[in-house]
């Protein structure tokens, strides 16, 4: 047991960097470290903020319709969701294929200890984003619904078992899905189409519960047996918070098994299935060809796109919004045409639609873009891009245009199905496809800049700088502040001028920063 | 002369000591040229000083007559490091990788089939440069990266404890190999622990302690009468 919290302890602080802040020699060192700690409270505050805001707003809309209850169901449900699409990307990294596996396995300790701590490191961190995001709820729920005293200890309690289930369903999809492909020759590519089915699955799911919202205008009842039909742990859990001590042990009994289940499986196959997917596919009877040459800003392109397709994680975390916009602007141009025109119509939103439109493609199409880790995935090997004879400006335009690739072709391909669908006139037309390709062209720039600034190439695991890094945060809270400003000018003023106009401020913005990035380049990657 | 080192001094932090002291050294082309010292004696800092990898505070670094301070990218163009530990690009294959440094260097395509094919047949890699560089061992990462050093022809190899995790034929094959390069003019400078490989192969040596150049000069001049095990065990611990 010493030795399994050993190890636990030992995770925690490379995690957080603790050693790196003891022993910081001056300030510019300290100031690194501090960023893991700082990461992880700029986490919480967004997260509570945005459950705070979110419970709030719904504990009032539900309780109107005398439905308040469904009320911790509908997060437990959300959270679910939330937690399954991040394992499943998660799982490699973090209980398979991590850094430091060959060293731990080399020492002498149990395997059964050394899994065990990794999968407790792992429930940790999802118990992290769940009490982030389940906590303000619970807080805002027991309150508007004057919930006797017990009610706060049992919810805290509750709260430990809610991570389970989504990590045993999603860590089993992720290992299923890398044991698959393990061998093939296109492990990675077909990891990702794989993942991106998985997760667009688990999200079609959660969605065709029916928009909870529309469903409150219907009966309580309806809404409760789709989520029961869907995630009845979540129906267990409200009502184990109301008092019905059955649904309580039953959800409590699901998520013990489920994560006993879990823990026993992956601990009796921790170094089988770390073997079977660090394996790799050998090309056989391989011959050397004569191959094409290209020049550097096309060579340093190709490698920055391999690197990208190489890593199903970077690929979900900054693409998922290129198939979710394609389908969300499919439906709306082919199927959901009379039921967007009636929304519209009693919005009075007629004349500025097109701003609307520009905030939709914006809102999916920029949230996460792939510039704000770049620098930071070239880990130890940037020795070699300061080394080899590149312009540093190339090195940053071959991460932009991968930033670009990923998405300005999707979203341009959207703005003109929606600008044919609900026949836009040539202005509407040109400001529905202009406005989201400045805003996809500002995220790549503020991307970079932010990587740049909040390197961090001594990672263990590529999730590491994909996922926990403050530049992904800060790049994901930018561009939803645009998106904020875009659905404030499009919604208050109900006119396309005002988006197209900060359309063309963001432009200006991004090309000083462009030119900026373009004189400091030689510099910047010296100092890297 | 194809490298000077003029008065370079690194420290990594403002106020730490220096991990390279004022080191002033020439390297010319047709020299096989050792730096030698323990562990920490600032033998990797000058090398990626060098190379264009570390800036650095004080003195200059001229290659070919051209600063690396001012002219990086003339520099970088005659000049191919090997770093001790081949961190490569691991979600690329051997061959992508090699076709990825012949387009940064500009290479024909006549040029770097032969060169690819050429150095893959010494260092026996022909069948695996389709493999994923991730899943080499360390050994045939390391003999990649000497292939990417090597199809660019450099003026001035730099190499950082080059021998080590080689099998004895590429380690006897890369010896030839610095051979050749510098009868054809080239220059090596590079970094090693094995005194005796330093012994037979270098015609000029540098030994380095704690960031200060110790000694400097040809074979003959820095160990004497005595070898330069010897030599260099009288010297650091004077």
């Amino acid at each position: 047991m010493k030795d399994f919290w050993t190890l636990v302890g030992l995770q925690l602080r490379m995690q957080l960097r603790l050693d790196d802040l003891r022993l910081a020699r001056d300030k510019q060192e300290k100031r690194k470290a501090r960023q893991p700690i700082f990461m992880y409270v700029v986490v919480l505050v967004c997260f509570g903020n945005m459950s705070i805001t979110y419970s709030m707003t719904s504990v009032y809309a539900l309780s109107s319709y005398g439905i308040a209850y469904m009320l911790p169901a509908m997060f437990a449900m959300s959270l679910c969701v939330l937690l399954m699409v991040s394992d499943i990307a998660r799982i490699r990294g973090t209980l398979f294929s991590f850094g430091d596996y060959d060293l731990l396995m080399s020492l002498p300790l149990s395997v059964r200890t050394v899994a065990a701590s990794r999968i407790f490191s792992y429930y940790i961190f999802d118990l992290f984003y769940t009490a982030a995001f389940m906590l303000p709820m619970g807080v805002v729920y027991g309150l508007y619904t004057s919930m006797p005293l017990w009610y706060y200890p049992l919810f805290l309690a509750v709260m430990l078992f809610l991570p389970m289930i989504p990590m045993c369903v999603g860590g089993f999809l992720g290992i299923l899905v890398s044991a698959a492909v393990s061998r093939a020759k296109r492990r990675n590519m077909l990891s990702t189409v794989a993942s991106f089915i998985l997760v667009l699955g688990v999200l079609f799911l959660s969605f065709s519960s029916g928009s909870f919202f529309q469903n409150i205008a219907g009966i309580a009842q309806l809404l409760e047996a789709k989520l029961n039909a869907i995630y009845p742990p979540a129906m267990w859990f409200a009502k184990g918070l109301n008092g019905d001590f059955l649904s309580l042990g039953l959800f409590l009994l699901v998520s013990l098994a489920a994560g006993a289940v879990f823990a026993l499986v992956v601990t009796r196959c921790f170094k089988g299935l770390n073997s079977l997917l660090s394996g790799s596919y050998k090309e056989k009877n391989f011959k050397l060809k004569r191959v094409r040459a290209s020049g550097q800003l096309k060579a340093l392109y190709v490698k920055e796109i391999r690197r990208y397709l190489s890593c199903p994680t970077y690929v979900i975390n900054t693409g998922l919004g290129v198939p979710l916009g394609i389908v969300a602007v499919v439906y709306a141009a082919f199927f959901g045409k009379e039921l967007i025109g009636g929304v519209v119509s009693d919005m009075g939103l007629e004349s500025g639609f097109v701003g609307v439109a520009c905030f939709v493609l914006v809102f999916l199409f920029t949230l996460s873009p792939t510039t704000c880790s770049s620098v930071s995935l070239e880990g130890k090997q940037l020795w070699m891009i300061k080394q080899l004879p590149i312009r540093a400006d190339d090195w940053f335009r071959s991460k932009m245009l991968v930033g670009l690739t990923v998405t300005a072709p999707a979203a341009l391909i959207c703005s003109v199905i929606l600008s044919a669908a609900y026949g836009f006139n040539a202005l509407e037309t040109v400001a529905c496809i202009l406005v989201p390709l400045i805003f996809i062209y500002f995220s790549c720039v503020v991307g970079l800049w932010l990587n740049i600034k909040k390197p961090h190439f001594d990672w263990k695991s590529e999730t590491e700088c994909i996922k926990q890094d403050l530049p992904v945060l800060f790049g994901i809270l930018i561009d939803f502040a645009a998106v904020g400003l875009i659905a404030l000018l499009a919604f208050a003023t109900k006119s396309v001028l005002p988006v197209a106009l900060l359309g063309v401020v963001v432009l200006a913005i991004s090309l000083i920063l462009r030119l900026r990035l373009r004189s400091k380049a030689e510099k910047i990657r010296l100092n890297l | 002369m194809i490298l000077e080192i003029n008065g370079l001094t690194k420290r990594y932090h403002t106020m730490s000591t220096p991990s390279v002291d004022n080191l002033t050294l020439h390297v010319d082309a047709g020299d096989i040229f050792g730096f030698i010292g323990h562990n920490g004696a600032g033998k990797t800092t000058t090398l990626r000083c060098v190379t264009g990898i570390l800036a650095f505070e004080q003195g200059d670094i001229l290659i070919d007559g051209k600063s690396i301070k001012t002219e990086p990218l003339e520099c970088k163009r005659i000049t191919r490091y090997i770093p001790d530990n081949p961190d490569l690009y691991e979600h690329l294959t051997g061959m992508r990788y090699l076709t990825f440094l012949a387009d940064i260097y500009g290479l024909s395509e006549e040029m770097r089939f032969e060169r690819i094919s050429h150095f893959a047949k010494v260092f026996e890699m022909s069948d695996r440069l389709g493999d994923l560089i991730g899943a080499m061992s360390h050994g045939m990462k390391q003999k990649v990266a000497i292939i990417g050093a090597l199809i660019q022809n450099p003026r001035l190899l730099v190499m950082d404890e080059p021998f080590v995790g080689l099998d004895p034929v590429a380690s006897h094959a890369l010896k030839e190999i610095m051979h050749e390069m510098t009868q054809n003019g080239s220059a090596i400078f590079f970094s090693t622990h094995i005194l005796e490989v330093a012994e037979k192969l270098c015609n000029k040596v540098a030994i380095i302690k704690n960031g200060k150049l110790l000694a400097s000069g040809s074979m003959e001049e820095v160990r004497g009468n005595i070898s330069l095990e010897e030599s260099f065990l009288e010297l650091i611990e004077k």
